[in-house]
């Protein structure tokens, strides 16, 4: 089918994502915004339970139960709006959203210049990206070979995963999560080819989405003005820049940093209105992020706590009743695959084979080493142009905003994942300094959005913007 | 929504001018480099698929299209190689063969595999060394590496 069957793919992932986000209390337009990276997940989950049953990959058999899903939810919707209708009752079929809507007000000079700097990145990354084929090395080995390899076995085969020549490029490399492999065969089966330029295009939705979410997440307790600065300043970091327009396109530290920011985000709005569904959705991004990369299930693990550990203390009884299915959520996205990865043969060790306290204890010494090579990578201009620094001066200077429950929350679900990467260096078997250089940059990735979140919230309390005025989030 | 005072808004206002003076000097390596990657687009879009495959993976990519056309999908072959990130460049293209990476050609390994790639530095001494064994029929050479068929015994 060739480019028609890539956006027949990029339609049906939008489709089954807005299908699951309505079960999620979302409005029509956060249905669509998060309809990617959510229907990423659930595509990907669906490709990998087919291989287990030996079911072949086809576009007839990936497409057509979310078709027939989406058929079924909008005439159970439609159903039940006319049985509302005619018991007299009030319209049920109501598209809620966060936001009151409000008079729009023209762009300013400065607002106008900050969103073409934001429409430019945007439309850079998709013509570079499909510009040229993957070149980055982990593109190569691990995530598009898999790719290639599923899409050639018409599924997930032990044997591929068990060769140790074809899966074991970087050691550990098989037991990654296969969200993005699974993505990536999606788009070739649907195209009838292996065609590793324009798939990136994948990879430039998530980066629209990134962009999106966050100022989503942002605008509601943020001026217009302050939510753009940081929106753009965001499109432009150079390490998320590599991995959406240049040579790191494919690898899957960006859609990993839309599934933390997303969860982050959800989970922010539950630590402030505590509504369960804003719950269950970072329950359900964090769930995914731990089926994107393997990155993902400490984050799962420590922000799940954290949330679930609120909501039975505030909640008690009814606490449990929201965690249940936060939790049922994760497991089917992390138990499967973690337990067909404990049937393969071990291949290799992996940057935590050597985890155990004597190791732990005896190889705190290269924690100093550690700080001082990440240190100033982290104010290093043409890898996170003001970033960090702002992050720093923001945080500072706003630290009576610890006080609020959701802040804190953030900035404990950033700092505890970054002691974790810290942590893995103190316990790695391989060379230590190589093993950052080559490594370090690329998971910061996924905190980035986290950090710019925290800076819209210190910004907010520190020049004291009150609450923002609630406008239409996708309007002017 | 809350008034702000006015000190609090001049301050606000000093703030942002000084991100932005901060954010466009520190990213002025980012701006830089789009620039000039947006001026080579219509360059790099005019070229065709495998134009496009030679500047990213250069001359492996080619090597790697040899092996395929001269080798069915199901073949088992030897890997010759000296340079790691250039047999994983090639494995990218050769899956689904079987692929056994080799830093020596060992006889006694011929038996087991259909075929033997070459891809080595300054190859040409070896790829003639090889070319004088006969357990093995040159089907290629070129692109930097060469391609042989394993006789087996009694073909």
């Amino acid at each position: 089918m060739g480019t028609f069957g890539l956006f027949l793919a990029i339609a049906l992932v939008n489709v089954a994502g807005m299908a699951i986000g309505s079960f999620f209390g979302l409005s029509f337009r956060e249905r669509l915004l998060f309809a990617w990276p959510i229907g990423a997940g659930v595509v990907s989950l669906q490709m990998f339970f087919y291989s287990l049953a030996s079911i072949p990959f086809s576009p007839a058999v990936i497409g057509w139960p979310w078709i027939g899903f989406t058929i079924a939810l909008l005439a159970w919707r439609i159903a039940a709006f006319f049985s509302n209708a005619t018991r007299g009752g009030a319209w049920s079929f109501t598209f809620s959203t966060r936001y009151a809507a409000s008079r729009s007000v023209a762009l300013s000079p400065l607002e106008t210049a900050l969103v073409l700097v934001i429409v430019f990145q945007v439309v850079f990354s998709l013509m570079n990206l499909v510009a040229l084929p993957v070149q980055g090395y982990d593109t190569w080995v691990i995530w598009f070979l898999k790719a290639k390899a599923f899409f050639i076995d018409s599924g997930v085969s032990a044997a591929f995963l068990s060769d140790p020549v074809y899966s074991n490029a970087n050691p550990g490399a098989y037991e990654y999560p296969i969200l993005v492999p699974l993505l990536v065969s999606a788009g070739y089966v649907f195209m009838g080819y292996v065609d590793d330029r324009l798939v990136k295009i994948f990879f430039w939705l998530y980066y629209l989405n990134l962009l999106g979410a966050f100022y989503y997440f942002v605008r509601p307790f943020s001026t217009r003005l302050v939510a753009l600065i940081l929106c753009a300043m965001l499109a432009t970091v150079p390490r998320i820049m590599e991995q959406a327009a240049f040579g790191g396109a494919g690898y899957a530290d960006m859609p990993l940093a839309v599934y933390f920011l997303a969860a982050t985000g959800f989970g922010f709005r539950f630590f402030q209105e505590g509504k369960k569904n804003d719950f269950l959705l970072s329950a359900l991004f964090l769930s995914i992020g731990a089926w994107t990369k393997s990155e993902g299930i400490t984050f799962l693990a420590s922000v799940l706590i954290i949330m679930s550990a609120y909501a039975v203390y505030t909640r008690r009884r009814e606490g449990i009743k929201i965690v249940i299915p936060a939790v049922v959520i994760a497991v089917l996205f992390v138990l499967p695959w973690r337990l067909y990865v404990h049937t393969l043969p071990k291949l290799s060790f992996t940057m935590v084979s050597e985890l155990s306290v004597s190791t732990v204890l005896s190889n705190m010494e290269r924690l100093p080493f550690i700080l001082k090579v990440i240190v100033p990578k982290l104010f290093t201009a043409n890898k996170y142009h003001i970033t960090w620094a702002l992050y720093a001066v923001l945080t500072l200077w706003g630290f009576r905003s610890f006080t609020r429950r959701e802040y804190a929350f953030l900035q404990a679900a950033l700092w505890i994942q970054l002691s974790f990467y810290i942590f893995v260096y103190v316990i790695t078997p391989f060379d230590l300094k190589p093993h950052i250089e080559t490594s370090f940059d690329r998971l910061t990735i996924h905190l980035l959005p986290i950090a710019f979140l925290c800076m819209a919230v210190c910004w907010k309390d520190i020049f004291a913007q009150g609450d923002a005025r609630r406008v239409e989030v996708l309007t002017p | 929504m809350l008034k702000n005072s006015k000190s609090v808004q001049v301050a606000e206002r000093y703030f942002i001018a000084m991100a932005l003076i901060a954010w466009i000097a520190a990213g002025f390596t980012i701006f830089k480099r789009e620039i000039k990657a947006a001026l080579e687009l219509p360059r790099i879009l005019s070229l065709i698929p495998d134009e496009k495959k030679r500047v990213i993976d250069g001359q492996i990519y080619d090597f790697a299209q040899a092996v395929v056309n001269n080798t069915p999908p199901n073949a088992s072959l030897i890997f010759l190689y000296d340079n790691p990130n250039r047999l994983r460049k090639a494995l990218y293209y050769l899956y689904p063969r079987k692929v056994e990476p080799a830093l020596a050609a060992k006889r006694e390994e011929f038996d087991k595999h259909d075929y033997l790639a070459a891809y080595l530095v300054e190859g040409h001494d070896a790829y003639r060394a090889l070319g004088a064994d006969d357990a093995l029929e040159l089907l290629h050479e070129g692109h930097g590496g060469a391609i042989f068929g394993i006789k087996r015994r009694g073909r």
